[in-house]
């Protein structure tokens, strides 16, 4: 227990930077699944495209996803740059867990999005509503009642996932709690403590949600 | 890099042949497992429902990775109980990969299970009391039957999830597809080709994973 707490503001800073990768990947990956839902839907070549290599990056697992983005970025900076230039793996792991969540994202929107009655985007046209006005007026307030089932679960399983930046270096709570462990000798209480605060995020994100999902009528899914 | 998979065909063989073992195997013992936890839920004590349910959420709630570390780094803490007779376990590194992924599968399966079981129309459960058939005949062969045929197409995104969570075995030291990927880089210092090849195999195990898995629930899936 002192090892513990000698070690309490180093887990902190580790859990800190597990809420920075979490906080940041999670809005990324949706703004840019809103921006690509859109022209995935129609029967372009360039929609193929998009729902293809979706598919192709979910069925990647997350550790491998993240192994090939750490070090396709080494060497995409050494080729722009000409020498080695060191990014930090933290870069890597928020831009690898925003792409997975952008690819988990899309097929949440495109069923929530099958919902929505499309003839409510013919009324808005002929209201004159620009497309534009027409997607964030009418269409994103419902989107985002139908999705939230699979947003959320999305946010609770990317928070899990944020664990796998321990292994390409980045000082999260995992990988700080796997250096204190091996350093004290004991990883029984440190990973006990790690559950814990595993378990009190994923608590409070519920808790967080749940009005969510009274405000928007969805009762029974919670 | 033609020439080093030559050269390491039987590892990367042998890698593959791994990684699909875990999956059946944990597949198989978490499935089993999820339909007498999700049983005991439905038609236990009330207390019982809850307790279950607490675990569930523990398991849920935490990382996989954190749950092998825990399981394979955890028990070293105490000297004594490595030594001992159940120690064995623990130090098996395929034995504690197995043991953690069967119960994080049981817990998802059970979940879905749960929610099937009680999601079933009370007219059928009705037609069954009235028939005097005994609870555990009602529970076998009316409420499972109906519950296991309708998570069919649920399950086929648990089995994907548990192929790609065999990944992991990488970080306890064991050789499976990612783990002769990496050991194949520091082979040969270059990171991405290995890597990349690792994904494609993943790629193409898991689209014919899900298309034998289509064919099959096609033909036993609930239809109502």
């Amino acid at each position: 227990m002192d090892n513990l707490l000698a070690y309490m503001p180093q887990l902190l800073i580790g859990l800190g930077n597990t809420l920075l990768i979490a906080l940041i990947a999670m809005p990324v990956g949706l703004c840019l699944s809103l921006a690509l839902l859109s022209s995935s839907q129609k029967k372009t070549y360039y929609a193929k495209i998009i729902n293809h290599v979706a598919g192709i990056l979910r069925s990647l697992p997350e550790l491998v996803l993240l192994f090939l983005v750490y070090f396709g970025s080494i060497i995409v900076l050494k080729k722009i740059a000409g020498h080695y230039v060191s990014c930090p793996p933290i870069i890597a792991g928020i831009v690898a867990f925003s792409l997975l969540s952008l690819v988990y994202a899309l097929p949440v929107l495109q069923g929530a999005l099958l919902v929505i009655n499309p003839k409510q985007q013919l009324v808005g046209k002929n209201l004159g509503l620009s497309q534009r006005a027409v997607f964030f007026n009418i269409t994103l307030p419902q989107l985002w009642q139908h999705a939230l089932p699979g947003l959320r679960n999305l946010w609770l399983s990317l928070l899990k996932d944020t664990a796998l930046v321990s292994l390409i270096g980045v000082h999260d709570l995992m990988g700080n709690v796997s250096l204190a462990a091996n350093t004290t000798q004991s990883p029984f209480t440190f990973y006990i403590f790690a559950a814990l605060v595993y378990l009190f995020l994923t608590s409070i994100s519920e808790m967080a949600i749940k009005p969510m999902f009274k405000k928007m009528h969805l009762g029974k899914l919670a | 890099m033609i020439a080093t998979i030559i050269q390491y065909h039987q590892l990367i063989i042998h890698g593959i042949v791994l990684t699909i073992t875990f999956t059946i195997c944990s597949l198989a013992i978490g499935f089993v497992l999820a339909v007498l936890l999700s049983s005991l839920r439905h038609c236990g004590p009330n207390w019982l429902n809850r307790m279950l349910g607490a675990y569930v959420g523990v398991v849920r709630g935490t990382p996989v990775l954190l749950q092998i570390f825990f399981l394979y780094y955890g028990p070293t803490q105490f000297p004594d109980f490595m030594h001992s007779w159940m120690g064995v376990v623990f130090n098996n590194p395929y034995l504690c990969l197995l043991i953690v992924l069967a119960n994080n599968t049981m817990c998802y399966t059970s979940v879905l299970l749960l929610e099937a079981l009680q999601s079933q129309p009370k007219k059928q459960i009705d037609v069954a009391n009235n028939l005097r058939l005994s609870k555990l005949q009602i529970l076998l062969s009316i409420k499972l039957s109906y519950a296991i045929r309708k998570i069919i197409p649920a399950y086929q995104n648990e089995v994907i999830t548990m192929f790609k969570s065999t990944s992991l075995a990488s970080t306890i030291a064991i050789l499976d597809i990612t783990g002769v990927a990496k050991e194949l880089a520091s082979l040969t210092y270059e990171m991405l080709p290995w890597y990349g090849m690792c994904a494609l195999i993943y790629l193409l195990i898991g689209v014919g994973v899900s298309s034998i898995y289509r064919k099959i629930a096609q033909r036993i899936v609930l239809v109502s």
